[in-house]
């Protein structure tokens, strides 16, 4: 399984997830990024992390997920809960590149990127406006990064569970949750985004780009 | 039956509404301003530059309603005098994007500087157009329109940039539709067009005009005022009463995987 660096917001469900991924595929490390951070300063993270090929896009800000409605939001507020982020989502896969580089030379060395993406951003959230165009921009920017780096050995794909599993509360102006019959029960929403992105990690992944899995026990169904 | 502004005549769905287009001078702006106008409303052409002018003056020369407004969406005081000078609104549609939006790149080149140009248009510009709209269009129970792109589905392997911020328009879009429901519509629009750039390419490479078009499955792309324009005039109009939060793709079926 190739060395994972995850991203994540300090106390937030990025450490969660790596220390979920510790357990279930082993050889990761947490990264603890600021979306101020500049794309140097990220690479130079990264780079801190030896032999590492893989990025879990995982920071997300807990500010992102508080309820607002839009008419009466600033403009800091809009930068704060949504553009800010999109912007260091670009900046984490730009550093990952910088650190991955682009060997070609060895067909088992690929790279991955993989972003968390709630599923906010496939639905939508009333109250998350900026917080839902950002998760939604990052599942574009993946797809882009899929299109271009794929000649480098780079798959990037997102991985979309429920706000709620991420510690989203439950307040005014949160999506109303479509009725659906729960597939598969879990507990633990980093074990179950973690067992996910091992399998994309692993031989069934390399074929596998530019998708969204959705992991949310059959609620949203494309 | 042609009708004004090179229109066929289109059903008078907008008859006593007033839609106010951003970046409106030319292309698919154009076209909406033009198909808008054909159908009936006032169009408020808006634009940075003087072209918009021209708009207008071509559609009230040709019998429609329009009028101009100088109107940079990355500044909030334009967007705020364009929407209070025009008065009630029945659509708004943002349709402005950054000047750096057809400039092929790669992921990894893409600075800072790049991004906030097509931030501030794309991002910021569609927050401030909704904020600056809203108490118009609630007053009507009109609908907001974003012009999205199918890289914002897709993701490009040319225009990374413009992808991210197309895709993150339709998150937008989404969220606001469930925010502002039921007083207030709100929709993405997915075209396929000609553009300026694209007619240039066609001029000079014989085979381009093919290579495209053999991959649409209606064989042309699409005129910005009869095949864009029309389509996004209905999504202003009472009969597209029931449609929110969704993307509307209308590319001739070239993006059938969307």
């Amino acid at each position: 399984m190739p060395r994972t660096i995850v991203t994540s917001f300090p106390g937030g469900f990025g450490q969660s997830l790596a220390a979920a991924l510790q357990t279930v595929h082993g050889d990761c490390a947490s990264v603890v990024t600021s979306a101020a951070q500049s794309r140097a300063d990220l690479a130079r993270a990264f780079a801190e992390v030896p032999e590492a090929t893989t990025l879990v896009h995982a920071h997300i800000d807990p500010q992102m997920l508080v309820s607002e409605p839009l008419d009466s939001m600033t403009d800091d507020a809009w930068d704060a809960r949504g553009e800010l982020h999109l912007r260091h989502a670009l900046h984490c896969i730009q550093a990952a590149f910088d650190a991955f580089g682009v060997d070609q030379s060895d067909p088992d060395r690929s790279r991955r990127l993989i972003a968390i993406t709630p599923t906010i951003a496939l639905l939508g959230a009333g109250g998350l406006v900026p917080a839902s165009s950002a998760f939604e921009g990052v599942r574009s920017l993946i797809k882009s990064a899929a299109r271009q780096w794929g000649a480098f050995r780079y798959t990037a794909n997102c991985v979309a569970p429920p706000v709620e599993m991420i510690g989203a509360g439950t307040g005014a102006g949160m999506t109303p949750r479509p009725a659906a019959a729960a597939l598969v029960p879990f507990d633990d929403a980093a074990v179950a985004v973690a067992e996910v992105i091992t399998a994309l990690l692993g031989p069934a992944g390399t074929r596998i780009t530019g998708q969204t899995i959705i992991v949310d026990r059959g609620v949203v169904m494309r | 039956m042609t009708g004004m502004a090179g229109t066929a005549t289109t059903t008078r769905l907008l008859t006593g509404k007033r839609v106010l287009i951003t970046g409106a001078g030319a292309g698919v702006g154009a076209g909406i301003a033009a198909a808008c106008a054909a159908a009936g409303a006032e169009a408020i052409v808006t634009s940075r530059h003087d072209n918009g002018r021209r708009v207008a003056e071509q559609i009230i020369a040709a019998g429609g309603r329009a009028r101009w407004m100088r109107c940079d969406v990355t500044r909030r005081a334009d967007l705020a005098a364009a929407v209070a000078e025009a008065g009630p609104l029945d659509g708004f549609v943002h349709n402005a994007v950054s000047t750096l939006s057809s400039i092929p790149g790669r992921l990894e080149h893409l600075d800072d500087d790049t991004w906030e140009h097509h931030a501030a248009v794309s991002l910021h510009g569609t927050f401030a157009c909704a904020q600056e709209s809203q108490q118009a269009l609630q007053a009507t129970g009109g609908v907001f329109i974003v012009m999205t792109s199918p890289s914002g589905m897709e993701g490009s392997a040319g225009l990374p940039a413009y992808s991210v911020m197309k895709g993150a328009q339709r998150g937008f879009v989404k969220a606001l539709a469930r925010e502002w429901a039921p007083k207030v519509r709100v929709v993405a629009v997915s075209p396929l067009a000609r553009t300026p750039a694209m007619d240039n390419l066609f001029a000079v490479d014989a085979t381009a005009r093919q290579r495209v078009t053999e991959r649409i499955p209606l064989q042309r792309v699409g005129d910005p005022a009869e095949d864009i324009g029309r389509p996004v005039a209905f999504l202003c109009s009472d009969a597209a009463s029931y449609i929110t939060g969704q993307t509307i793709v209308v590319d001739g079926g070239r993006f059938l995987n969307l």
